[in-house]
């Protein structure tokens, strides 16, 4: 099919009520070439974006008509870094949407070209974004201690301050790292832990090293 | 040195304002532990009639820059975040030797004979229980800096006068 | 008992078998002949008895059957923790005592489980056995936990390894001016929670001198730490030792002037109810803190 080979880096979701929806993720990177492909296609037309907020991230599903079926591209972003390429070139229609987004969600589509507010008053302060949750994710409060521990000091249960001094003077690093010093397995662990979604859930940015979560 | 970055709130008691109405206490345990008891608040209020003027005072934690119970915690459970300012504790790391209940001046943290920790203010993670219930503004939050002076004014030029 | 030949006779009362490896070990290590033992494979063909694991509902009876078939002089030794005093499994529903509850007792080897070189060690001892030239075989090997010993020089009586030891081995006593961490051996399971959290590196698990006793309580290891009284109430609240090592931590990790730290230490004479319970004690103690916090924003 025309969708399968434009899209790259597309996977698959098995999405959609019955046969009319068809629903593909991919990463906020992906998504601009992802428009373009749809748009080439025939009898396409640009829908709308809806955005939700997930606690951790923003979820942005683009909306598609292809012949009578809608197929939505799902990409989502993360709050402390939402930001993502405008499609308004390429769909006009979008303008007015993503300048609500941002206004609401506080989502940053660069490249918008839309200075004044179309929703919220001029006078609106900036930092505030109505329909923002503060970043709360699926991991209960008596629990966020342990996480962090295990995410970040590499264990959910704790290394006393004498046996970290003693691991300092044997030349190791204070906390032992997550699970085995087998590479292979390490990866196997790693792996699990993102086909999980654990880190997503859990809120854990590999990118900064840290929790997410207030 | 563990500092915070510039713009964080931090709470503040004004004495003049408390009415003893003890919200703030009510509030911070049933936050933290899901009842009205206020011997698990990690705010305490003290009145005392026989004084002309301040007849209220808050133990409260301050969120200090350079925190010393920070500094004295042997197992790394205290931390000062230094995007918020929070002092913050991570119970599982806490070995329960209550130094930092000794060495704090103000002695803020209280030890949980049930958990066997060390637990202290958190400024519930950022929306802070007590400054939402007190009924008379005594308890507000305020940028750091306003804060500093404010204390200042309080505790470093007033005299203490009976 | 030196000069006829002893006749072991071992019995698991209901342990782990940890402590069972650990004597079979012993028995592996030494020629047994040559010292005058041999493994008994009947009770009625052994003079003495070596017991472990604590007894339970269906162990105690054929513990004193055992017990009963031994040939005089009857000799019992009670291997490990579980055996001294049901060691982590107290309070189990299935247990039915400590072996010295059912039947007498002649030595406690302490440990969970002790090591080979610390049973062969007792046995040596209890027997008279000539150990000439076999120092090297009772010494434990570097690196293997043994019994907790304090550290006088280094505890600072926080109470940090009572609070998290699961076999309650571990007793803070003292209401006065006077604080005694004592680790008892008799419960010890030798988790190492207690070497794990010690703030200053006081506790370590390592095989003694001795770890073999006639009475169960005299194996221990404890600190005495001298306990400073309040300035204003005069009631004892920290140990000295505990209060030198927050203000050593303090000059480490923060940059105090002489004055402040003077401030911050003259708070610390007053204990902590006190520094909570008058307005004037509170006032005193933000006057520090905002003292600190304005010589910061400086």
């Amino acid at each position: 099919m025309l969708l399968e080979e434009r899209l790259t880096g597309a996977r698959r979701a098995a999405g959609g009520k019955g046969k009319r929806r068809v629903s593909v993720e991919l990463d906020a990177a992906e998504v601009k070439e992802a428009v373009l492909a749809v748009l080439h296609g025939e009898r396409a037309r640009f829908v709308t974006i809806v955005a939700v907020d997930t606690g951790l991230d923003i979820e942005l599903l683009y909306n598609f008509s292809l012949d009578g079926v809608l197929l939505t591209l799902r990409t989502s972003v993360a709050k402390e870094a939402s930001a993502i390429e405008t499609i308004t070139p390429m769909a006009p229609g979008a303008e007015f949407i993503e300048k609500e987004i941002a206004e609401l969600f506080g989502v940053e589509f660069v490249g918008h070209t839309r200075r004044t507010n179309l929703v919220l008053p001029d006078d609106w302060p900036t930092g505030k974004r109505p329909l923002r949750k503060p970043i709360v994710g699926d991991v209960i409060p008596q629990a966020r201690a342990s996480v962090e521990n295990l995410m970040i000091g590499g264990t959910s249960i704790r290394v006393g301050p004498s046996s970290a001094v003693k691991r300092e003077k044997a030349g190791l690093p204070r906390m032992p790292p997550l699970a085995s010093a087998n590479p292979v397995q390490m990866q196997e662990v790693k792996d699990l832990l993102i086909r999980s979604g654990f880190d997503k859930r859990a809120g854990f940015d590999r990118r900064t090293g840290k929790l997410r979560y207030k | 040195m563990a500092r915070s970055q510039p713009g964080t709130s931090v709470i503040v008691f004004e004495p003049q304002l408390c009415t003893g109405c003890r919200y703030c206490e009510i509030a911070c345990a049933v936050w933290h532990c899901g009842r009205i008891d206020v011997t698990r608040s990690r705010i305490r209020i003290l009145f005392d009639e026989g004084r002309t003027a301040e007849r209220y005072a808050a133990v409260n934690c301050q969120h200090c820059d350079d925190a010393i119970c920070c500094a004295v915690c042997p197992s790394e459970a205290l931390q000062k975040d230094q995007k918020t300012g929070w002092v913050t504790q991570n119970s599982t790391k806490c070995v329960g030797c209550e130094m930092c209940i000794v060495a704090c001046p103000l002695s803020v943290p209280i030890f949980d004979p049930a958990l066997k920790v060390a637990v202290k203010c958190d400024f519930c993670l950022g929306a802070p229980e007590c400054v939402k219930h007190c009924s008379s503004g005594a308890l507000r939050l305020c940028a750091r800096e306003e804060a500093v002076q404010l204390n200042a004014r309080l505790y470093l030029s007033a005299k203490d006068d009976r | 008992m030196s000069a006829q030949v002893t006749r072991i006779f071992r019995f698991d009362a209901s342990g782990c078998n940890g402590c069972d490896v650990e004597v079979l070990e012993a028995t592996a290590l030494v020629s047994l002949g040559e010292l005058g033992i041999e493994i008994a494979e009947r009770p009625d063909d052994a003079n003495l008895l070596v017991v472990t694991g604590g007894a339970n509902v269906k162990s105690k009876r054929e513990l004193e059957i055992a017990y009963n078939a031994i040939q005089a002089p009857k000799t019992v030794v009670a291997v490990g923790s579980c055996a001294a005093t049901m060691g982590i499994f107290k309070g189990g529903y299935a247990m039915a005592g400590p072996i010295d509850t059912i039947i007498p007792v002649d030595l406690y080897i302490t440990g969970c489980p002790p090591r080979p070189q610390v049973i062969l060690g007792a046995l040596a001892d209890a027997l008279h056995l000539n150990v000439e030239g076999m120092e090297e075989l009772l010494r434990t090997p570097q690196g293997f936990r043994g019994n907790p010993h304090v550290d006088q020089a280094k505890c600072v009586g926080c109470g940090a390894c009572a609070h998290v030891c699961p076999a309650d081995a571990i007793e803070i006593a003292g209401s006065g001016t006077k604080r005694r961490v004592r680790f008892m051996h008799k419960d010890c399971i030798f988790c190492g929670s207690c070497q794990d959290v010690c703030p200053s590196e006081a506790v370590e698990l390592r095989a003694g001198r001795k770890e073999w006793f006639q009475t169960k309580e005299a194996s221990l290891s404890e600190a005495y730490l001298a306990v400073r009284t309040c300035r204003l109430c005069g009631a004892a609240y920290t140990p000295d030792a505990q209060v030198a090592w927050a203000l050593r931590r303090m000059g480490e990790k923060l940059s105090l002037d002489a004055s402040d730290r003077g401030m911050v230490e003259r708070s610390l004479g007053i204990c902590m109810e006190c520094r909570r319970k008058s307005i004037a004690e509170v006032r005193e103690a933000k006057r520090i803190l905002a003292s600190l916090a304005r010589g910061a924003s400086a």
